[in-house]
């Protein structure tokens, strides 16, 4: 079963300096019936001006993966961590019991365009951790390339989560397709980032998300001619 | 019960203090409770880098994160935490102005019940003059916890954080029964 959440019925935020728009329930914008996705909580767009972002605030028992789709963040926490997150790459930071930090537009020209993840993690009050791992863009062009995974799994390459779900992103050229397999019981999201796909024959715009469950394959094809980007998890 | 708020108001140039600010936000976070951080505003941002041109950048930074304590921070607050770099004077302008706030929000039994905290940032003599000034104004003070014995560490603010947000919870708890 495939259930299409539309670009367009997402809740939005304009603050001026961020336009954000949330798959599911996420500050002001609440919609009962869309507090998350199994394990996934939190899926937002958002698009910050040049030179703005975030002030300093806390996390607690969440883990917190983003993607830069166009530009440059820059964040720091309380754990000492510093660094400025581009395209190919993912940041992967776990809450655990604590943690303050910031994140601000790198650039103070242009806007930064990303996607943020909240997954719930499946043991709370751990030591909090920063991740960040980079790769070639090559790794995500039709194929799906591994970007958060719990330990265990066999994931070289990609971040860590305290969580039994795996986060993948593809890049698809028009009619391109890749295959995922999900085992017996688990569920998936798919959101597509960049242009259009079609998932088992569902045509699916940018900023349009689908939730997935008892279905045993999924097939996603790229849909346009401007290089298409999906983000596939596989939950609980 | 409703969320726990604690606001921790810290002044620095170099980072140091906003460390140990930033700490003491773990600690309440770990405490369970929702934080804002606020940084006192220099009168003059500009003269402020110029006259500390090896802090530039960290004040240019902080400058663009932080906000300035308000009086909507202390009222919604549950317990209001001060972290002062070592030599801080609670008559030098800035902190005169906003112990001052307090200070009248105090006088107009808007504080009662609220926690206080001093987090030590190295100087006993900076330490011991805001305790005084935040136990004037009526704040419950919450000192620091034995870690506090080896100085200011991240970890010894860590501790004070968690400290502040139980004692806290406990003035809240016993308010509402």
């Amino acid at each position: 079963m495939i259930t299409i959440r539309k670009s367009e019925d997402r809740g939005h935020a304009d603050r001026g300096w961020l336009q954000s728009h949330h798959t599911f329930t996420f500050g002001s914008y609440h919609d009962p019936a869309f507090m998350g996705f199994r394990a996934l909580r939190v899926l937002n767009e958002d698009t910050i001006a040049a030179g703005k972002g975030f002030g300093p605030h806390a996390h607690r028992d969440m883990e917190i993966v983003t993607y830069v789709l166009e530009g440059a963040l820059a964040h720091r926490d309380s754990m000492n961590e510093r660094h400025t997150l581009g395209p190919n790459e993912v940041q992967t930071m776990s809450a655990g019991d604590g943690v303050v930090h910031s994140e601000f537009n790198a650039s103070e020209t242009e806007p930064v365009h990303l996607t943020q993840i909240w997954i719930e993690p499946a043991v709370e009050d751990l030591p909090p951790s920063y991740q960040q791992v980079s790769f070639a863009p090559e790794e995500k062009r039709g194929r799906l390339r591994l970007l958060a995974a719990p330990h265990g799994a066999s994931a070289p390459g990609a971040t860590l989560i305290h969580q039994d779900a795996r986060v993948f992103v593809t890049e698809l050229a028009a009619g391109q397709e890749v295959e995922y397999q999900l085992d017996p019981g688990r569920h998936a999201w798919a959101q597509v980032v960049r242009g259009a796909i079609a998932l088992n024959g569902q045509r699916l715009s940018q900023g349009d998300g689908a939730a997935v469950s008892e279905e045993r394959s999924l097939v996603i094809s790229g849909d346009s001619t401007s290089g298409d980007e999906v983000l596939l998890f596989d939950l609980p | 019960m409703p969320a726990l708020v604690v606001v921790i108001t810290f002044y620095s140039r170099s980072g140091a203090t906003e460390t140990l600010a930033s700490s003491c936000a773990v600690g309440a976070v770990q405490g369970r409770a929702l934080i804002r951080l606020r940084r006192l505003a220099d009168a003059n941002p500009d003269q402020a880098m110029a006259d500390h041109p090896e802090h530039r950048e960290t004040l240019r930074q902080m400058f663009r994160e932080y906000v300035a304590p308000a009086e909507a921070d202390m009222l919604g607050a549950d317990a209001i935490v001060i972290v002062p770099p070592p030599g801080a004077d609670p008559t030098a302008a800035g902190w005169q102005e906003y112990l001052a706030l307090l200070a009248r929000l105090g006088s107009e039994g808007k504080l009662a019940g609220k926690a206080g905290a001093v987090v030590n940032t190295g100087d006993p003599q900076t330490l011991a003059a805001f305790s005084r000034a935040i136990t004037a104004i009526g704040l419950a003070m919450v000192p620091a916890g034995p870690l506090a014995m080896d100085g200011a560490t991240a970890q010894s603010a860590i501790d004070h954080g968690r400290r502040v947000a139980g004692v806290a919870r406990a003035l809240k708890q016993a308010a509402e029964t």
